[in-house]
C-alpha cells in the first residue's frame, strides 16, 4: 500500500503534468494569431518570432500559477508590451543612424508590404485566392499605418476575439480608451480601404 | 461611448469581414514560422518544467543581508566564548603578586635582606662573573 507522502508526490507530479498541458494548449491555440499581432505591429517576421517567444516564456515564467481564465488577456499585455519595447528600440536606433549619416534613412522596414510576400500559401483556388491575398495586402497596409493604440485595440478585438474587458487589460487602459481606439481604427480602416476593398 | 450604438451595419459588415480575413491568415503560416512557433512553445513548457522541480524553499534576495549579519554575530559570539581565561602574560603577573605576597607573609623579616644586600644585588645584577663584595 503506498505511503501517504508517495501519494502526495503522485499528486503532485500528476497536477504538474495537467498544469503544463494546460498551457501547452493555451499557447497552441493562441501562438498563431499572437505572430500575427506581432508581424503586423512589427513588420518583420524574425522580431515577431522573437516577442512571441519572450512572451510565452513569460507568462509561463511568471503567471502559470493563475487561473487559466487569465491567461490569455496576461498574455496579450506581455505581447503587447514587448511589441512596445522593440518599436521604441527601433525609433531609437533610425534616430542614431539618421544623426549619424545626416539625414533621413530610408527605412525598409517602414515601406509598403510586399505583396508577394504578404500573400498568403493557402489551398490554391486561384480566383477566390487572388481576391483575398489582394484584400489581405491592402488591409494588412491599411492597419500598419494606424496609430500603434488603434491597431492593438482592432487586432486584439478582430483577430483575437477579446472582449472590451480583456482588451482594456492587455492594452493597460480603461474600457472607454478601447471602445474609443476601436471605433476611430474601424471608421480609418473602412475610409482607407472603402475604393479598394475587394 | 457606446460602441454598438455608433457602428453602422455597414462597420459591422466590414468588421466581419476583416476578422474573417485575418483569421484566415493565421492558417496560411509558412513552414519555417510554425516551426519556430512551435520551438517557442517548448522553450516555455521547458521553463514551466525548470520552474517546477526547482526547490520549493528559496530565501529571498532581501533577506541575504541580514542573514549574513546574524552568521557573523553568532561566530563573534562563539569565538568570544571559547576564548581562553586570560592572556599568559597577565598571568604569570598573577603569580608573581602572589609570591610577593607569600614573601611578606614568610617568618624572614626584611632585616634578613638587609644582612645580605650584597649578595642580593649581585644575584639582581646582569653580570653574574663578578662575586658578590
Amino acid at each position: 500500500m503506498p505511503s501517504l507522502a508517495a501519494f502526495r508526490a503522485a499528486a503532485a507530479r500528476e497536477g504538474s503534468l495537467d498544469a503544463t498541458r494546460e498551457l501547452e494548449q493555451f499557447l497552441k491555440d493562441v501562438e498563431r494569431r499572437a505572430f500575427r499581432i506581432a508581424e503586423i505591429a512589427l513588420r518583420n517576421t524574425d522580431d515577431a518570432l522573437d516577442v512571441v517567444q519572450e512572451a510565452m516564456i513569460q507568462l509561463a515564467r511568471t503567471y502559470a500559477d493563475r487561473p487559466s481564465a487569465e491567461w490569455k488577456p496576461l498574455f496579450h499585455r506581455i505581447l503587447q508590451n514587448r511589441i512596445h519595447d522593440y518599436q521604441r528600440r527601433r525609433r531609437t536606433r533610425s534616430k542614431v543612424i539618421a544623426w549619424w549619416t545626416g539625414g533621413t534613412r530610408e527605412d525598409d522596414e517602414d515601406g509598403p508590404p510586399d505583396p508577394i510576400e504578404a500573400a498568403a500559401s493557402g489551398e490554391p483556388s486561384p480566383g477566390t485566392r487572388l481576391e483575398n491575398e489582394q484584400a489581405m495586402a491592402a488591409l494588412e497596409g491599411a492597419l500598419r499605418r494606424l496609430p500603434d493604440r488603434q491597431q492593438q485595440a482592432f487586432l486584439l478585438r478582430s483577430l483575437e476575439g477579446l472582449d472590451v474587458a480583456e482588451t482594456a487589460a492587455a492594452m493597460g487602459c480603461s474600457e472607454g480608451s478601447v471602445k474609443t481606439h476601436y471605433f476611430r481604427a474601424l471608421k480609418s480602416l473602412r475610409e482607407q480601404l472603402g475604393e479598394h476593398w475587394p | 461611448m457606446n460602441r454598438e450604438d455608433e457602428l453602422t451595419p455597414m462597420d459591422a459588415a466590414f468588421e466581419q469581414r476583416a476578422g474573417a480575413l485575418l483569421r484566415a491568415g493565421t492558417d496560411a503560416l509558412d513552414g519555417r514560422v510554425r516551426s519556430r512557433l512551435t520551438q517557442a512553445r517548448f522553450a516555455a513548457l521547458g521553463e514551466l518544467e525548470r520552474r517546477a522541480s526547482a526547490p520549493r524553499f528559496r530565501i529571498p534576495g532581501a533577506w541575504l543581508p541580514a542573514g549574513a549579519l546574524a552568521a557573523a554575530a553568532v561566530l563573534a559570539i562563539a569565538v568570544w566564548v571559547a576564548q581562553p581565561a586570560g592572556p599568559p602574560a597577565a598571568a604569570l603577573a598573577e603569580v608573581s603578586a602572589v609570591e610577593d605576597a607569600e614573601l611578606l607573609a614568610s617568618n624572614d623579616g626584611p632585616e634578613l635582606y638587609a644582612e645580605d644586600a650584597d649578595f642580593y644585588e649581585w644575584a639582581g645584577s646582569d653580570d653574574p662573573s663578578g662575586g658578590p663584595g
